[in-house]
């Protein structure tokens, strides 16, 4: 084994390769460890706060996207019909549309509709909503799955089937 | 012996080639089919509108999304990288290339206001390895231009060390958030149960998979003060697992548990974790059967590295 400790008083000895594993290992670790000094919210990545499961969350509110059958009835539609098979991406596209304005709502409701006419699972949808709604987290697995709130805030047609 | 000697036998502390070389081959093929089984959901992202891009680490770089042609390219190129990582092939090259465009594509994900964190351990892990001489043994390198010393040296042991230190941060960062955040409150269960009513009842809404499991204990209060603060002890006391062997198996037992946990009543996977390749630089995996038979059978040089 080769020696890197030459002299315990002078302390350790510093060849090439290892100031490299020091400036670049170490380099990497407190660059991991930095977001500990910066506000946890400031989420980045690679390097990241970690934030995920510190929030306050006694209310959702959830901009979404849902289907209405000829009876009127609700179906609940999946992400892939919003954006892709990622649900918060999905949501994060709708708020976006929401946040932008009524033509971005418009446009984000036909797309979802035009897909969902190509789709022969959901073939008793007749009618597409954009809605934000906001539920209490916990009323809503005791019991209260009505949202405390709800805004419909653009409604189309799926093509075919008025 | 001084505190600078202490410090340079923890982290420049002799291992065996094989060591950082198991370490490449087991996180690089890992990032190789992650890169392949992600694929669609890497790609996907061409579908979005550029007002919904917000650059995140490298990609800030950019002031609009890519062509798509572009994301596909890159993504291909890196899974070809990926695989020569893996293997061994010319990694003074392909390592720190792979590293980089892992880097760049899982960052370029990120970059459409959601960040996921499933992706960040992997990616710091095989950024650290690029930085490594974790071809020297056990690579097409090694087959095509074998290396004669290859005996137990801290230059085979710091990469590892840095990797735990990683680890143990990002632990550490999330209990820190959680303390930020929320306060010591967290520790009353209040905001977890919350958090696991809210997800599930995000998903639930949005037509994906939640967790009856979740939904199911959401309803009750009690258990939600113990999970939390053993939730807290395993982030906060992640640095433990730097004491010892045995220190380092119990927090590793412990950690893959909690992200069971969060499996089971979340349904959100961190993949690396639960497959434990996340650990594996916790752990003398050169000396494991499987490991040595394998290293065996591939006939190559690894003669000089210690007997076990």
């Amino acid at each position: 084994m080769a020696k890197d400790v030459k002299n315990p008083r002078r302390g350790p000895s510093l060849s090439a390769e290892k100031a490299w594993a020091y400036a670049f290992g170490l380099g990497v670790c407190a660059a991991v460890a930095a977001p500990a000094l910066s506000e946890p919210r400031s989420d980045s990545y690679p390097l990241s706060t970690y934030p995920m499961f510190a929030y306050e969350r006694q209310k959702t509110r959830l901009c979404h996207v849902d289907g209405i059958d000829r009876a009127g009835q609700r179906t609940r539609l999946p992400p892939r019909l919003v954006a892709n098979d990622e649900a918060m991406q999905a949501a994060r596209t709708v708020r976006l549309a929401v946040r932008a304005g009524p033509e971005r709502v418009a446009l984000l409701c036909q797309r979802v509709a035009e897909r969902l006419a190509r789709d022969a699972k959901f073939d008793g949808v007749v009618r597409v909503r954009v809605i934000e709604g906001r539920f209490d987290s916990l009323s809503y697995f005791l019991g209260s799955t009505e949202p405390e709130e709800l805004v419909v805030h653009h409604e189309c047609v799926v093509p075919g089937r008025a | 012996m001084t505190l600078l000697h202490t410090i340079d036998r923890a982290f420049y502390a002799p291992a065996p080639a094989e060591r950082v070389a198991w370490l490449r081959i087991l996180i690089g093929g890992y990032a190789f089919v992650y890169l392949c089984s992600r694929f669609e959901a890497l790609t996907n992202v061409v579908g979005f509108r550029a007002v919904e891009f917000v650059p995140v680490g490298p990609t800030r770089l950019l002031r609009a999304p890519l062509p798509a042609p572009w994301v596909f390219g890159i993504l291909l190129v890196t899974i070809a990288l990926g695989a020569a990582f893996t293997v061994g092939y010319r990694f003074r090259w392909t390592g720190p290339a792979f590293a980089a465009l892992l880097l760049w594509v899982t960052a370029y994900r990120n970059s459409w206001g959601m960040k996921f964190h499933v992706e960040n351990l992997m990616t710091l892990h095989v950024l650290l390895l690029a930085g490594a001489p974790a071809a020297d043994t056990l690579s097409l390198d090694a087959r095509s231009r074998p290396r004669a010393d290859l005996a137990e040296h801290g230059r085979y042991g710091w990469v590892a060390r840095a990797m735990v230190l990683v680890t143990v941060t990002t632990y550490v960062l999330a209990g820190v958030a959680k303390l930020k955040l929320a306060g010591a409150g967290w520790l009353h269960g209040d905001y977890l149960r919350a958090e696991i009513a809210h997800d599930n009842l995000r998903k639930l809404e949005l037509g994906s998979t939640y967790s009856p499991l979740g939904a199911w204990l959401v309803t009750h209060s009690w258990p939600f003060g113990p999970l939390a603060s053993l939730t807290l002890m395993l982030e906060l006391g992640a640095p433990l697992a730097l004491l010892g062997k045995r220190a380092a198996l119990v927090w590793v037992a412990l950690a893959w548990s909690f992200h069971v946990g969060v499996a089971a009543l979340m349904v959100i996977i961190f993949p690396y974790q639960l497959v434990a390749i996340a650990f594996l630089p916790f752990f003398p995996l050169e000396r494991w059967p499987l490991l040595r038979a394998l290293a065996a059978r591939l006939r190559i040089p690894s003669a000089q590295s210690a007997p076990l």
